[in-house]
């Protein structure tokens, strides 16, 4: 099902659990591929506009280096990184200090879905899956 | 510090599995749980999880290896994956399996029948995999660094739980076991008495830091399905409390239950258990979801 407002920018509707499951070999034929996006929430509220997943590992932590960088001293330099499984994106806690917490949950690894939340530090990453069509 | 006590849900899907989109966040497999202690490998029921647990270890080492697999009891939702289970095809890994206490001599005869060649192409006797069967003392059982200890449950045909000590930290799996018919007084019937709950209950989970526990029905649910095997929510959350649960990882989601549906329970279960035990946590076990006990 798809939902009624675009994530931002030229990226395509948000996608709920319903349209995870993507026929790949549909898509490179369609031109239409699936995305992921993250927000960064710091802890004031603040919330920054989405950043598409385009790097694989996608590392988030406080490292300039890293994909995602968040200022936050609670966060470790490498703290956590998306991954792809197959079809799947994966979150894996990188042995930060204070943990990844998955929808209040502390998890080393698991599979992420659209809507999940994610906790570092006192920042959130709202993680979410859509498409972009036109290949 | 890396954790050296991790677990892992390869199958949290309750009475049958459950496929599809409706389902994808807390998964659709049936039960299978893996710990990981120091460098032993142990994994409690082999419901459709499993296949995908076997084909991670042979992928981590092709050569071979070892693990010990427990089974609560041996009902199709926790015996089902055992024939898909990669390792015990493979002359390299060993494999310990312990029954339960009730099924404890058979074990091997009730995997042996589900691969007869009525329901499975490939009999027991091509499993190329040393396996042996064992047994578990009463007064426990030592793997490694880790030590596991059993208590019966309740559930028709019986069943087992397995409590899991090492270095300091502790971990349960409690499934399928209809604690609403452990209780001395009270439950969802007689709220004004409260839980009652028989000692020796309390004393093996006393302050584990996680267990993994069937949750199958809300309390309205339970009132239809009494006996079925399984308990609800608030006895779940009641025992949660008196024990001293650390975290508790509801499982054996319904079958008929979609993610929206488990996420409401799960909800429900952590409100109920944060006004009798601020400390203590709720959380849904998902499908692929790996914690560390220790942490």
């Amino acid at each position: 099902m798809v939902s009624d407002g675009p994530v931002g920018g030229d990226v395509s509707p948000v996608i709920s659990d319903t349209t995870v499951f993507v026929d790949e070999l549909s898509s490179q034929t369609t031109g239409v591929s699936l995305i992921a996006e993250v927000r960064l929430v710091d802890g004031s509220g603040l919330v920054a506009p989405p950043m598409e997943v385009r790097t694989i590992p996608f590392i988030m932590g406080r490292g300039t280096d890293a994909s995602l960088c968040v200022a936050d001293e609670q966060v470790s330099r490498h703290h956590c990184q998306i991954e792809r499984d197959g079809g799947n994106y994966i979150i894996r806690d990188l042995g930060s200090t204070n943990g990844t917490f998955l929808n209040g949950v502390r998890v080393l690894i698991c599979r992420l879905h659209p809507g999940d939340q994610l906790q570092i530090g006192s920042s959130q990453i709202l993680f979410s899956l859509g498409y972009r069509f036109g290949g | 510090m890396a954790s050296k006590f991790l677990l892992r849900f390869w199958g949290t899907r309750g009475s049958i599995a459950t496929p599809g989109a409706e389902t994808a966040r807390f998964g659709g497999n049936t039960t299978c749980v893996e710990m990981m202690v120091g460098d032993e490998r142990l994994i409690f029921d082999a419901g459709t999880g499993i296949r995908d647990l076997g084909n991670h270890m042979v992928k981590e080492r092709p050569d071979g290896g070892h693990a010990s697999l427990f089974f609560s009891h041996t009902h199709w939702d926790h015996i089902q994956g055992f024939p898909f289970f990669g390792p015990a095809y493979h002359p390299g890994f060993s494999l310990h399996i312990y029954g339960n206490a009730e099924s404890r001599a058979n074990v091997r005869d009730l995997l042996d029948a589900q691969m007869q060649q009525a329901y499975f192409p490939v009999p027991f006797e091509a499993l190329q995999g040393r396996i042996d069967f064992l047994e578990i003392e009463e007064t426990g059982h030592r793997i490694g660094d880790a030590v596991v200890r059993t208590m019966s449950g309740v559930h028709p045909g019986g069943v087992t739980i397995y409590r899991v000590d090492y270095n300091g930290a502790s971990a349960v799996f409690c499934t399928d076991n209809e604690i609403d018919l452990m209780l001395l007084a009270g439950g969802v019937d007689k709220p004004r008495e409260g839980h009652v709950f028989p000692d020796e209950l309390l004393r093996f989970l006393r302050g584990v830091d996680v267990i993994v526990i069937d949750c199958q029905y809300t309390d309205e649910l339970y009132k239809l399905r009494r006996n079925w095997g399984h308990p609800c929510v608030g006895t779940v959350v009641a025992l949660a409390a008196q024990a001293q649960i650390g975290r508790v990882f509801l499982t054996h989601h319904d079958p008929s239950h979609d993610d929206e549906t488990i996420t409401a329970k799960v909800d429900d279960a952590a409100l109920r258990l944060s006004m009798l035990s601020p400390q203590g946590l709720v959380h849904g076990a998902r499908e692929g979801m790996v914690i560390a006990v220790d942490q």
